[in-house]
């Protein structure tokens, strides 16, 4: 989608509006993503903490974004 | 006799002070008197009891050191410091003392300074007996170091603090800084923060509940590298904390089948998890543990999904009669219905259901109906429900040859599944897959142990287009059955074989006949050559006859098999660790190889991302790193 090559409105403008997650939840798809790289090629990797108060909203945005 | 009059005078004090504060201090003439005294008497506290304690105290002190001093001439420097703060008080025997003691002073301090070395270096010694590498001591237990060190001060008295120059008050529970001087309270706070925090890292202990998950997540096939992904990990929370969900939001549907799948296997689906579950917009509902679940709950099921197409419920014991009146009134389309252990229905409820709701079924699996379907209620099945392909039957203990028989009339079929509970007829079975052979895609055979060779080729006659083929525990087809169905089939390579358990049981030969009965080495050999460039999914486990040359053939690491990704080798116990190998290298896409029972499978190297579950010896696999290229041979 940000890929310079194709011509979305996201790759013109440089910006992604995701308006279905909140800054909250964007934060901790953020942490995973960092989680997930640390990781990479680690064996038995320990599970992320999450909030329990926010698993749900976190497991809707995790689907939405494919991660 | 002065000490009798002190006696006496605390007996007065002790009684008069009983008689109440002020007028008992007053009718002792004595001067004026402070506030202090006054507020000591009136506690029964006598100053000039102190003071007199206090006398009485020095000039015993100064009589001993006489003594000790006319004895040996040897006293301690402390005392000797007490009596030069004391001048008031010295009488002229202690004058003479004292000089005496100064003359030899210089003498006692070098001696004592040569006792207290002594004294320290053996105590060095005995603390490195002690705790050889003890960290906590900050290093000092190095007898050589500890002699050049600085004296440390005693308790109680003052030090700069060697960190930041403090002056503070020395405690036993000062810590040693690393040049060897004392540290003050706030350093050697910051110094146990600083060991602390250098042995965090030190050993990153796997928990044994840890290991036990990653033991049976191995068992599962799963071999994660990296983390998991973040829907997984947010299911699992869900899943952890479903008592304090009241209700999941439009989440997708795609992510309420992983949540059942976790809740059933924790069995927590009852009456209020499963109103979790029904939203009216959905149209499909997997629940795979429902042994909680009453009958009204199978209802509100139907009634808040009115919509339900795909329904699969197992351990659905309360899944009655009502039950299915409901579905009938209400016609709820269902097309997919998986039921499990529905045990309790009745016959006439079943035909009727077929009769009203048969239609639209497209695919039905039921197992372990036990008693509750017999074949009158199956040929409904058959007669109402024509647009059926796919049907698995597992279990259902009232099933016959004639269930069996009237099954070809299932024109759609494109998938079959069976297992019987009773022995069925190898004819009826060749006839049933002669007449709808041709349009199988899977064809699922399980246990039907009085089958022979010609149901094999019948298969190789009539299946032209399967995927997918299983056929297990059977001791009557030959090797060479298995060398005709596999020997130019024009069916193209399969994905999915089962052929467990096609062995001979004879415990009188136990290498079987000459002319070997079940999967043998030509049967491997065959099946290999026809299905191996496409094979996913390969189960040979118990084909015991199988030889080791065979093996050696096909898994000779040059022959691949490019899809390969499970394969089961349990129990065919001539397999061993460089077979295993070979396997390894000629499967390149392998995830997933069980091997239970294969005794000579040892120390062998496993891939990066493969399970190999069911080795003997319960060790951590041992994974090889980099390219599976490795020499072997």
């Amino acid at each position: 989608m940000l890929d310079p090559q194709s011509s979305f409105a996201e790759a013109i403008s440089g910006r992604c509006t995701l308006g279905t997650i909140n800054g909250i939840v964007l934060e901790k798809v953020c942490e995973y993503l960092y989680y997930n790289l640390k990781h990479k090629d680690a064996k038995d990797v320990p599970d992320m903490e999450i909030p329990p108060e926010l698993c749900l909203e976190l497991l809707m945005a995790a689907d939405y974004l494919h991660v | 006799m002065p000490e009798r009059i002190f006696r006496l005078t605390i007996r007065q004090i002790y009684l008069t002070a009983n008689m109440s504060g002020r007028r008992a201090a007053n009718n002792r003439i004595r001067g004026p008197q402070s506030a202090l005294t006054d507020f000591l008497a009136s506690n029964n506290i006598s100053a000039a009891q102190i003071t007199a304690d206090y006398d009485r105290r020095q000039r015993e002190a100064r009589q001993r050191e006489q003594e000790e001093a006319a004895a040996n001439g040897e006293t301690v420097e402390q005392e000797q410091e007490q009596e030069q703060e004391d001048e008031q008080e010295e009488d002229e025997e202690h004058v003479e003392r004292e000089a005496a003691a100064r003359k030899k002073k210089k003498k006692r301090k070098r001696q004592q300074e040569t006792a207290l070395t002594k004294v320290k270096e053996g105590k060095a010694k005995k603390k490195q007996k002690k705790g050889k590498g003890d960290d906590s001591d900050g290093g000092d237990s190095d007898v050589a170091w500890d002699m050049y060190t600085k004296k440390k001060p005693l308790p109680g008295q003052l030090e700069n603090c060697e960190e930041c120059d403090k002056r503070f008050t020395v405690t036993p529970y000062s810590k040693t800084g690393p040049e060897g001087g004392l540290l003050c309270v706030k350093c050697s706070k910051e110094q146990t923060a600083q060991e602390k925090k250098n042995q965090k890292p030190k050993k990153p202990a796997v928990s044994r509940d840890k290991r036990r998950q990653i033991q049976s997540n191995l068992l599962d096939g799963i071999v994660q590298i990296g983390a998991k992904s973040l829907q997984d990990i947010c299911i699992k929370e869900v899943a952890n904390n479903i008592h304090d969900v009241d209700e999941f939001g439009d989440l997708p549907q795609e992510l309420l089948n992983p949540l059942s799948q976790i809740l059933s296997r924790r069995r927590a689906i009852t009456s209020r998890t499963l109103d979790l579950f029904l939203r009216s917009d959905l149209d499909t509902i997997n629940l795979y543990d429902c042994g909680k679940l009453e009958t009204e709950d199978y209802i509100r099921i139907f009634s808040v999904v009115p919509n339900i197409r795909n329904l699969n419920l197992r351990n659905a014991g309360q899944f009655k009669d009502e039950v299915i009146d409901y579905i009938i009134e209400r016609s709820i389309p269902i097309k997919t219905l998986r039921l499990a252990a529905a045990n309790v229905g009745s016959n006439d409820k079943w035909s009727q259901f077929f009769m009203n709701c048969g239609e639209r079924l497209e695919f039905l699996k039921l197992t372990w109906l036990d008693y509750s379907m017999d074949d009158d209620a199956f040929s409904d099945l058959v007669r109402y429900c024509p647009n059926l392909n796919r049907l698995k039957l597992k279990k259902c203990f009232r099933l016959t040859d004639a269930a069996l028989s009237a099954i070809k009339d299932l024109k759609q079929l494109e998938q079959l599944s069976l297992r019987f509970p009773t022995p069925n007829s190898s004819d009826a079975l060749a006839e049933l897959i002669s007449s709808i052979g041709p349009n199988l895609k899977t064809l699922s055979l399980e246990n039907f142990t009085d089958a022979d060779d010609d149901v094999l080729s019948t298969i190789h006659t009539s299946c032209k287009q399967l995927q997918k083929l299983r056929f297990t525990e059977n001791d009557y087809c030959t090797d060479a059955g298995f060398v005709g169905l596999f020997t130019e089939w024009p069916n193209p390579p399969l994905a999915f074989i089962d052929l467990s358990s096609n062995r001979s049981v004879d415990y009188s030969m136990p290498d079987g006949p000459e002319d070997p009965i079940g999967l043998a080495s030509a049967g491997f050999e065959a099946l290999m050559k026809h299905s191996g460039a496409r094979l996913e999914h390969l189960d040979i486990s118990s084909c015991r006859h199988i030889t080791y040359e065979t093996f050696s053939n096909i898994f000779d690491g040059k022959n691949q098999y490019p899809f390969l990704k499970d394969i089961n080798i349990s129990f065919l116990t001539k397999i061993d660790t460089a077979i295993v190998a070979g396997m390894f290298r000629s499967c390149p896409e392998l995830i997933k190889a069980t091997a239970f029972g294969c005794f000579n499978v040892i120390d062998v190297a496993v891939p990066k991302g493969v399970a190999l579950i069911g080795v003997p010896n319960a060790q951590d696999s041992i994974v090889q790193e980099g390219d599976v290229d490795a020499d072997l041979f």
